[in-house]
């Protein structure tokens, strides 16, 4: 019986080399998950599937989006930290520091690998066209000095992307931000209307989101979080010109595997998706969709996702979220 | 004119023509099939969309919507599990004129409802999507607050009896929503510490387990099976005509509440019937009948759910918020296709926005030979029997929980839900109550904190924008209306009394 | 299963208790008096009182035919069901069937799990054992492809991963 127990144990060690050697050496060999943390048919969706064909037309196999945005996309990225690092399932990760802070999840940017970012989208400050704001300069002073006055409409849960831009962006103007009244809600869409309703003061989203308000217009929008202004909107200026503060904020998008993920799987893949972004097919792609570009090699993106946290962490407190 | 003239050309093409035509036999398979819901057969199309051009996709999502909206009716009215979520309102309704040999009668009045409220709401979609549009801009959180507590009230009215068990079934349905991340808060509730309650529990897995799953233990405590469907099916077109000339006001009704429900966001096809066959019970002079299965209590709410997909299309193509899952979808569509929703698609590319629009009433058009084809063809799956049926139904309810998901969790969702709707008709607390709380709930809480906050914890906010203090008069007034009638009649007699 | 209303009104008010016990715990929401509590403490606490009216109803009425000398009926009547192990083996088969599926898909794979599934149950009701197998094969094949193949849902393989080309024809 021991002999045999002894044998067998052999066996499948032995087994067990050699399929994880086999695999190491031809990753990949069967279809690759890509989880999505946000449903079918958002942003978080589109840039994914757009990849998805990208890395099938290159590596030869077939990449599933695998759609799972359960308790605004905690379940999602928790199945990314949490999946075997083979290889066969990645995820597109976006802004997620916060979920921790808050207490939501227990992943931090420890528990992934960082393969690359492949996209940005900046914020901008949205203001109803009745209001008296006329620039940034003006609502950021207003703001400042009496901060409770106003509602600033969160979009979604107030730690995502778009309200921590607003308050990087309030904290940096030395705004009072224990005072500020950071209003949650049902998305950016929702939020915009419940603005020009008179609900909110400004709602802080990508200009996109925006944009069929301020065409209707019954929207403007102040300041577009970025250091250049956006081809598409050439009419609002940037922070920069705005308020003279150079800062980068919004919503990114890249690729993380689970830690622990081989090298030898790291450096193809990061490879295929050196080659994709630098693409003019998928850069077009991309653009005709309203995403912005951005590209961070695996070593770039491993120091930003830290760096992101830091920042996360320094003003949710300040927002009274922890 | 020529918008109009344009889009048409759009449409006329075979590549368009050939995907309308698979969607709406998709759209009828998956509506007809208990466990698959129209948002998973969008949902599951998305992929899809981005080989194909944008017209003949969006019009394909749209065909396949209509389509499936209507053939949720079919297994309502044979097997009592609603295919859809929106055809709930009625399954019950509709089963028991099965029972009474009077199916062909339930599905006729149901075919047509569902076409009339169709065109009503694509022609409202297709005449006057931007002038709504100028309306919904108006509401804030705090009307959305006081709609919500009106739609609560349609509660009370679809309990069909015992008040207290409809209430304590609203109240589990309420909670039922509250479990997980609370997405004002970012509060994790009522998980009890179990991470994988952290998503909640999902609201497609819900309704399968509650209709589908139920009805399948039903159908195993019996002791006695029926081996085939009782009834047959007749003539779908007889005697239609007259139910709906006289339910003319109701199904008018059933179309202009479905397609502003519709356009609410949060509240979608499924609320509007229900909602729907609330009101036509309340105004009926014999309320009593239904739920004994009566045309009148499925020809207004059928109308009312496919008008509702039509209505939830007007701030998701004028302002791309949704209204409900599916309009969800078809947002990422149109960014997906470069057609962002907005005044200016109307203005930049009008024919492309109104070609989707035709489709959508093209569709609602062809619902009538092809729901009457789906007829005919779903008699001869009834002839499979039913000890066959029912564990092939329950392979389409966990495909059907976990591809909305995507995790194995949803069918767990799917099981313990499904044991707890089984106990609870066994125990005669109504289900319907539970959906109106599950739906309603949610919104309720969200605009009821959003607008707290807003207003620094001040509830005379509430009644200070004149439009919700409108609609708060309204819902005061719909909540005293049985206490207030009770009061005038008493009167009313006392003075007769004195006056002899 | 009947129960009387004083127990599913019992389980509805302990169910209404643990929700506002649970709610206590809750902070507020930032500025105001109001958070994530606040509702679940309206639900709970209406919960425990419709199931008071439940309880206290039945019970008057349960009074009143016992002092009419009328026998009540028993707290809880079983289904036809229970009568007979064959009742009790459908009535148990469906969450069971469910259970198994929710614990084996992953390593049994969707295939297989869902044929077991279905021709088990199939065989349960219908006692026709070739029929049986060849709907649930049909049934499983056509989810299989339709869902799993053609329309991509990440339906598990488990240990037949690697013959899932085969499988499929693909």
């Amino acid at each position: 019986m021991k002999k045999i127990t002894k044998s067998l144990a052999l066996g499948v060690a032995a087994l067990s080399v050699a399929a994880s050697g086999a695999f190491a050496g031809e990753w990949p060999e069967r279809p690759v998950t890509i989880i999505a943390a946000a449903g079918a048919g958002g942003g978080t969706d589109g840039v994914a599937r757009i990849l998805a064909n990208h890395l099938k037309e290159r590596l030869g196999q077939q990449f599933n989006v695998v759609n799972q945005g359960q308790a605004g996309g905690v379940v999602g990225i928790t199945n990314m930290a949490n999946a075997e690092p083979d290889g066969y399932t990645i995820g597109l990760i976006y802004n997620f520091a916060h979920y921790k802070l808050l207490g939501q999840a227990d992943f931090d940017y420890k528990s992934f690998r960082p393969i690359a970012q492949v996209n940005f989208d900046p914020a901008a400050f949205q203001v109803a066209n009745g209001s008296d704001w006329q620039d940034m300069r003006q609502a950021l002073d207003a703001i400042k000095a009496d901060p409770g006055a106003y509602s600033i409409g969160c979009g979604g849960g107030c730690g995502g992307s778009w309200p921590i831009a607003v308050a990087t962006l309030l904290d940096q103007w030395k705004v009072d931000l224990s005072k500020v009244n950071m209003v949650p809600g049902k998305g950016a869409a929702a939020a915009m209307q419940d603005m020009v309703a008179g609900g909110f003061d400004a709602v802080p989203c990508s200009l996109p989101e925006a944009e069929a308000l301020i065409d209707a217009g019954e929207a403007r929008s102040l300041a577009v979080f970025k250091p250049e202004r956006l081809a598409k909107y050439p009419d609002v200026p940037t922070l920069k010109e705005a308020t003279g503060l150079d800062l980068e904020l919004g919503a990114w998008r890249g690729i993380v595997a689970p830690a622990g993920l081989p090298d030898e799987i790291a450096t193809k893949l990061e490879a295929a998706l050196d080659e994709i972004a630098h693409d003019p097919k998928w850069i077009e792609e991309m653009n005709s969709r309203g995403f912005g570009i951005r590209w961070r090699n695996s070593a770039e993106f491993t120091a930003f996702v830290k760096q992101h946290t830091d920042e996360v962490a320094a003003v949710l407190p300040a927002l009274g979220l922890n | 004119m020529d918008v109009i003239f344009a889009a048409l050309g759009l449409l006329w093409d075979p590549t368009v023509i050939g995907i309308m035509l698979a969607c709406a036999v998709y759209g009828l398979a998956v509506g007809s099939i208990p466990g698959l819901s129209a948002s998973m057969a969008v949902a599951l199309l998305v992929p899809m969309t981005f080989f194909i051009d944008a017209v003949p996709a969006l019009a394909g999502i749209v065909t396949l919507a209509a389509m499936a909206i209507f053939a949720g009716d079919l297994p309502g009215a044979f097997l009592r599990i609603p295919g859809t979520p929106a055809s709930a309102a009625y399954a019950d309704e509709a089963y028991k004129m099965s029972l009474q040999g009077k199916g062909e009668r339930a599905l006729g009045i149901g075919l047509v409802c569902s076409a009339i409220g169709g065109v009503f709401g694509a022609l409202v979609l297709l005449f006057a999507a931007p002038s709504l549009a100028k309306i919904a801009l108006k509401f804030s959180t705090f009307e959305y607050f006081w709609l919500a507590c009106m739609g609560l009230s349609a509660a009370v009215v679809v309990s069909h009896g015992n008040m207290a068990k409809g209430m304590l079934s609203l109240f589990l349905g309420l909670f039922i929503a509250m479990i997980g991340i609370d997405p004002m808060s970012g509060q994790i509730r009522y998980t009890f510490g179990n991470s994988a309650l952290i998503g909640g529990l999902g609201f497609i897995p819900v309704l399968i387990g509650f209709f589908a799953l139920s009805e399948v233990m039903r159908f195993a405590a019996l002791r006695v099976r029926p081996t085939h469907s009782a009834s047959t099916v007749g003539n779908v077109f007889s005697g239609l005509g007259q139910d709906v000339i006289r339910l003319r006001y109701g199904i008018l009704r059933g179309c202009g509440l479905g397609t502003i429900i519709g356009a609410i966001p949060g509240a979608g096809a499924d609320i509007a019937s229900y909602i729907s066959y609330a009101a036509q019970k309340k105004l009926s002079k014999n309320p009593e009948k239904f739920g004994t299965g009566i045309v009148d209590g499925i020809g207004p709410a059928s109308a009312a759910n496919n008008s509702a997909v039509g209505g939830a299309f007007v701030p998701a193509t004028v302002f791309g918020i949704p209204g409900d899952s599916l309009s969800a979808i078809i947002i990422g569509v149109l960014y997906m296709k470069g057609l962002n929703p907005g005044p200016t698609v109307f203005l930049r590319q009008p024919e492309l926005i109104t070609a989707v629009f035709l489709a959508f009433l093209i569709a609602n058009i062809m619902l009538v030979p092809f729901g009457f084809a789906a007829i005919k063809m779903f008699k001869q799956v009834l002839r499979v029997p039913r000890t066959l049926l029912m564990p092939s139904i329950l392979a389409f309810c966990i495909v059907g929980a976990f591809a909305v998901e995507n995790a194995v969790f949803a069918v767990t969702t799917m099981l313990i839900v499904g044991v707890l709707g089984y106990l609870m008709e066994e125990n005669g607390y109504p289900i319907a109550p539970a959906i109106l709380g599950l739906v309603l709930g949610p919104m309720l809480e969200e605009n009821f904190l959003s607008s707290m906050m807003k207003a620094h914890g001040d509830f005379a906010a509430f009644f200070e924008r004149p439009l919700a203090a409108g609609i708060a008069a309204v819902t005061i007034i719909l909540w005293l209306y049985p206490v207030l009638s009770w009061g005038f009649a008493n009167l009313k007699a006392h003075r007769n009394k004195a006056l002899s | 299963m009947k129960l009387d209303d004083i127990i599913t009104g019992g389980l509805f008010a302990i169910l209404g208790l643990v929700i506002v016990i649970y709610s206590q715990s809750f902070p507020t929401m930032r500025h105001i008096a109001y958070g994530p509590g606040f509702f679940p403490s309206i639900v709970g606490v209406a919960m425990i009182g419709y199931s008071g009216v439940l309880i206290l109803r039945s019970m008057v009425l349960r009074w009143l035919s016992w002092r009419k000398g009328l026998e009540n009926s028993p707290l809880v009547v079983a289904g036809d069901w229970v009568r007979s192990g064959s009742g009790i083996l459908d009535m148990a088969a469906i969450p069971a069937s469910v259970i198994f599926y929710i614990l084996l898909s992953d390593s049994l794979g969707f295939y297989l799990t869902c044929f077991l599934l279905v021709s088990f149950l199939n065989y349960l009701f219908s006692k026709q054992f070739g029929r049986s197998l060849f709907t649930a094969l049909v049934v499983t094949t056509f989810l299989q492809l339709f869902f799993g193949k053609l329309m991509m849902v990440p339906l598990p393989w488990g240990f037949l991963e690697p013959y899932s080309g085969v499988l499929t024809w693909m």
